[in-house]
C-alpha cells in the first residue's frame, strides 16, 4: 500500500502540481490583466531610475529593507538568492547543462550550503514571526507556508547532504543518476520511479520531500508566494 | 448586521476589486517593513495604526468575499465576515488615515494603503457611518456644480471687493479686472478655495506676472474624494475640467491644495489641458523674471513642509525650496525630508473632522522634525497643512510662524512701480 502512496506522490501528484502551478498562475494573470485598470497614475516620486531599472532594482535590492532593518535585508537576499540556486540545482537534477557548470562543481551548487543557508533563512523569518509587532500582523498562512518551506528544505538539504557525505557507497545509497533519471522521465511524459529510488531504504524521505514539494508548488499561486510575479507589477504602478 | 446591507457592502467590495486591488491584495507578505512608516503610529504606536495593520482589516474582508480561500478557509488568511464590529475597525482604519502614502514608499512591494483606504471609506459611506461633515461637504460641491448659475453674480460681487486687496498691494489705478472670470481664451484657469487667501495671494503673483488668467467659479478641493465617494469625487472634478474646457484654458493652476492637485493631475486621466500647481507657476513666474522677489529679506530660520500630495505623490519638491531660498537667508531642511518627509496628519480629510487630539498625538513626528530644524517659520503649500500645522503648534506650543508659499512670496514682491 505505501508504495501506491508513495507511486502517486513521485509521478501523478507531481504532474498535478506543476499543472496547477502554471494553470494558477496563467489563471491569475489573466484574473489581474482582465480586471479593471486604474485611469489615473498611482506613482510616486521622484523617479530616480527609468521604470524597468527602478522596478528591477525595487524588486531585486529590496532597497525599502535595507533601509529599515539591515538584517532582516540580509536574509530577505540571502533567501532569494539560494532559492535561484536552489532552482538551478533541480535542474541539474533532470540532466547536466554546460552553462550551468561555466563553475565546475559537483550537483548542487554550493556544496550544500545552499540549502543550509534556506533553511536559517526561513526559520528566521519563522521566528521574526514570533516576536511582537510581527506576531500581531501575521496569519495562520504565513506560518504555515515558512513552516511548509522549512520542512521541504529540511528534507531536500538531509538528502543531498547525505548523499555527499556517503558518496561512493554507504548507508544512504541513491545516487545521483537516479534522481536524473526520474526526473527526466517525468519531463519526457515516460514517468518511472528508478530501482535506486525505490528500493532504497530512503524512499520515504525522497517521497516526503516531493511531497511537500507539490504542495509548495500547489499553493504558489493561491498565497502571498504569489509576490513572486506580482512584486514587479506592483511596483511598476508605482512607477506608471 | 441585516443581510441586505450585507449585499450592499460585498457588492462594494467586488465593484471595487481593480487591477491595482488584486494586486495588493494577493503581494502583501505582511513583512512588516511598513510598519513604523506612519504618523499616526509614531504618534501613537498601535497595530491598527500601522500601514498593514489598516490594509490588513480590508484585505481581510475581501479574502473573505472575493476569494475562494476566503470562502473554503476563512482561518487560511484570517478572513473576516462583515459586521458592525468588523466595520468600527473599518472606520478606525480609514480615519486615521491621511493618504499621504509614505507607507507606499517605504513598502517593498509599492502597496499603496490609501487605494486600500478608498474601499474602507467606501463601505463606510454605503454602511451610513462615514463622517457626516465631509459628505455634507461633498453633496454641497455637487449642488453648486449643478446649480452653478445660481451662484455666478453673488460670487462675481465677493470677487470685485478681493480685487481692492490686490490694487492696493500693487498700487494699480484701478481694482477693476484685477481678478478676471469667464474670460475666453485664458492661459491660465486658476481654481482657489473657499478662502480670501486662497484667491488674492495668487492675484497679485498673476497680476505682478501679467499673466492671461480667469479664475474659476469652483473650489479646488475634492470633498467627494476625502470623503471616500468615488462618484462624488468625479464630479466634483469634472465641474472644473468642463469649465477649462468651455473656456478653452491651456493650463488648469490648482491652489495650494495638495489633493485638488493630485486629483486633476493623475487621477483623472488625460486632460485637454495641462495641470499645474500654483506652486510649479510662481517658480517658472521667478525663474523667468516675471516676478521679482526681495532676495534674503527674511532672516528668521526657515523650513518647508512638503505636502504629501505635492512631494511624494505629486513630485513637485524642487519649484518650492528654489523661491523660498531666494527670500529666505537662513534655510533649514527638514530630516526626514523630501519622499521620506513625514505627514503633518491633517490629510484626508481629517483636518475637517472633530479629532483635534487625535491629530496633535499623530502629528508628533511633524512636531519633532519641526523643533529639530530650529525654525521659526514653517512653510508649506497645502490648506489641509496649513490647518493641520497651526494645530501642532498649539497643541505643543511651538514658537513657530506657519505661512502658505504664496503668502510668503506676496510678503516678498518686489513691487514694480505702478503704470
Amino acid at each position: 500500500m505505501w508504495s501506491k502512496v508513495f507511486y502517486f506522490t513521485m509521478v501523478p501528484m507531481v504532474y498535478a502540481a506543476v499543472a496547477i502551478f502554471i494553470g494558477g498562475l496563467i489563471f491569475k494573470l489573466a484574473v489581474v490583466l482582465f480586471s479593471k485598470r486604474f485611469k489615473g497614475s498611482l506613482a510616486t516620486y521622484p523617479k530616480r531610475l527609468p521604470r524597468p531599472v527602478g522596478v528591477a532594482v525595487e524588486a531585486l535590492a529590496v532597497p525599502s529593507a535595507f533601509k529599515k532593518d539591515k538584517v532582516f535585508w540580509l536574509f530577505i537576499l540571502a533567501f532569494h538568492i539560494s532559492f535561484f540556486l536552489l532552482f538551478i540545482g533541480h535542474l541539474e537534477l533532470i540532466r547536466e547543462f554546460k552553462w550551468i557548470q561555466l563553475i565546475p562543481h559537483e550537483v548542487f551548487l554550493g556544496a550544500g550550503a545552499v540549502g543550509i543557508v534556506l533553511i536559517i533563512s526561513v526559520l528566521y523569518f519563522l521566528f521574526r514571526r514570533f516576536r511582537s509587532p510581527w506576531r500581531e500582523i501575521s496569519v495562520p498562512e504565513d506560518f504555515f507556508i515558512l513552516i511548509l518551506l522549512f520542512l521541504t528544505m529540511f528534507l531536500g538539504s538531509h538528502l543531498h547532504l547525505s548523499a555527499r557525505f556517503y558518496a561512493g557507497g554507504g548507508a544512504f545509497d541513491i545516487p545521483i543518476e537516479a534522481y536524473r533519471e526520474y526526473l527526466s522521465s517525468l519531463l519526457a511524459l515516460k514517468p518511472v520511479v528508478p530501482d535506486g529510488i525505490a528500493y532504497s531504504p530512503h524512499y520515504v524521505l525522497v517521497a516526503l520531500h516531493i511531497f511537500l514539494a507539490n504542495l509548495v508548488l500547489i499553493l504558489i499561486p493561491f498565497s502571498k508566494v504569489v509576490h513572486m510575479v506580482f512584486a514587479f507589477l506592483s511596483l511598476d504602478l508605482k512607477r506608471k | 448586521m441585516e443581510k441586505e446591507k450585507i449585499q450592499e457592502l460585498k457588492s462594494i467590495l467586488k465593484s471595487r476589486l481593480n487591477r491595482p486591488l488584486r494586486y495588493y491584495t494577493d503581494t502583501c507578505t505582511r513583512c512588516g517593513i511598513c510598519y513604523d512608516s506612519c504618523h499616526a503610529f509614531y504618534g501613537i504606536p498601535k497595530k491598527e495604526y500601522s500601514p498593514v495593520g489598516r490594509a490588513e482589516v480590508v484585505r481581510k474582508l475581501l479574502k473573505k468575499y472575493t476569494r475562494p480561500s476566503g470562502f473554503l478557509f476563512p482561518y487560511w488568511g484570517d478572513a473576516m465576515k462583515l459586521g458592525d464590529a468588523v466595520l468600527d475597525q473599518v472606520f478606525e482604519a480609514a480615519w486615521s488615515c491621511t493618504g499621504c502614502r509614505r507607507c507606499m514608499v517605504n513598502c517593498p512591494f509599492g502597496i499603496d494603503t490609501g487605494q486600500i483606504m478608498g474601499v474602507a471609506k467606501h463601505l463606510l459611506i454605503e454602511n451610513g457611518t462615514a463622517p457626516e461633515e465631509l459628505i455634507m461637504l461633498a453633496d454641497a460641491a455637487v449642488e453648486k456644480g449643478k446649480s452653478i448659475d445660481q451662484f455666478k453674480e453673488g460670487y462675481k460681487q465677493v470677487i470685485h471687493d478681493l480685487e481692492k486687496e490686490v490694487q492696493k498691494k500693487l498700487n494699480l489705478p484701478s481694482p477693476d479686472g484685477l481678478i478676471p472670470m469667464e474670460k475666453q481664451g485664458a492661459d491660465i484657469l486658476y481654481v482657489g478655495l473657499a478662502g480670501a487667501h486662497s484667491i488674492v495671494n495668487p492675484a497679485i503673483i498673476f497680476n505682478a506676472a501679467k499673466a492671461n488668467w480667469t479664475l474659476s467659479f469652483f473650489e479646488a478641493v475634492n470633498f467627494g474624494f476625502f470623503a471616500g465617494d468615488p462618484d462624488k469625487t468625479n464630479f466634483i472634478a469634472q465641474r472644473i475640467i468642463k469649465e477649462a474646457m468651455a473656456l478653452n484654458v491651456k493650463e488648469v493652476v490648482i491652489v495650494e491644495c495638495g489633493t485638488a492637485f493630485r486629483i486633476l493631475r493623475a487621477l483623472m486621466g488625460k486632460l485637454p489641458f495641462r495641470v499645474s500647481s500654483i506652486v510649479e507657476v510662481i517658480h517658472r513666474y521667478v525663474e523667468e523674471g516675471k516676478v521679482k522677489l526681495n532676495k534674503n529679506s527674511v532672516s528668521e530660520p526657515v523650513t518647508y513642509h512638503d505636502p504629501c500630495q505635492l512631494g511624494r505623490n505629486g513630485g513637485v519638491f524642487e519649484e518650492p525650496r528654489a523661491v523660498i531660498r531666494k527670500i529666505v537667508s537662513d534655510y533649514r531642511e527638514m530630516s526626514p525630508t523630501r519622499e521620506q518627509n513625514w505627514c503633518c496628519g491633517g490629510g484626508g480629510g481629517l483636518v475637517a473632522l472633530d479629532n483635534e487630539d487625535f491629530r496633535i498625538k499623530t502629528g508628533k513626528a511633524k512636531k519633532d522634525q519641526i523643533v529639530a530644524t530650529g525654525a521659526k517659520i514653517v512653510v508649506t503649500a497645502c490648506e489641509n497643512c496649513v490647518s493641520q500645522l497651526k494645530t501642532i503648534k498649539g497643541g505643543y506650543g511651538l514658537d513657530i510662524e506657519v505661512k502658505y508659499l504664496s503668502e510668503l512670496v506676496c510678503e516678498n514682491l518686489a513691487i514694480q512701480s505702478s503704470e
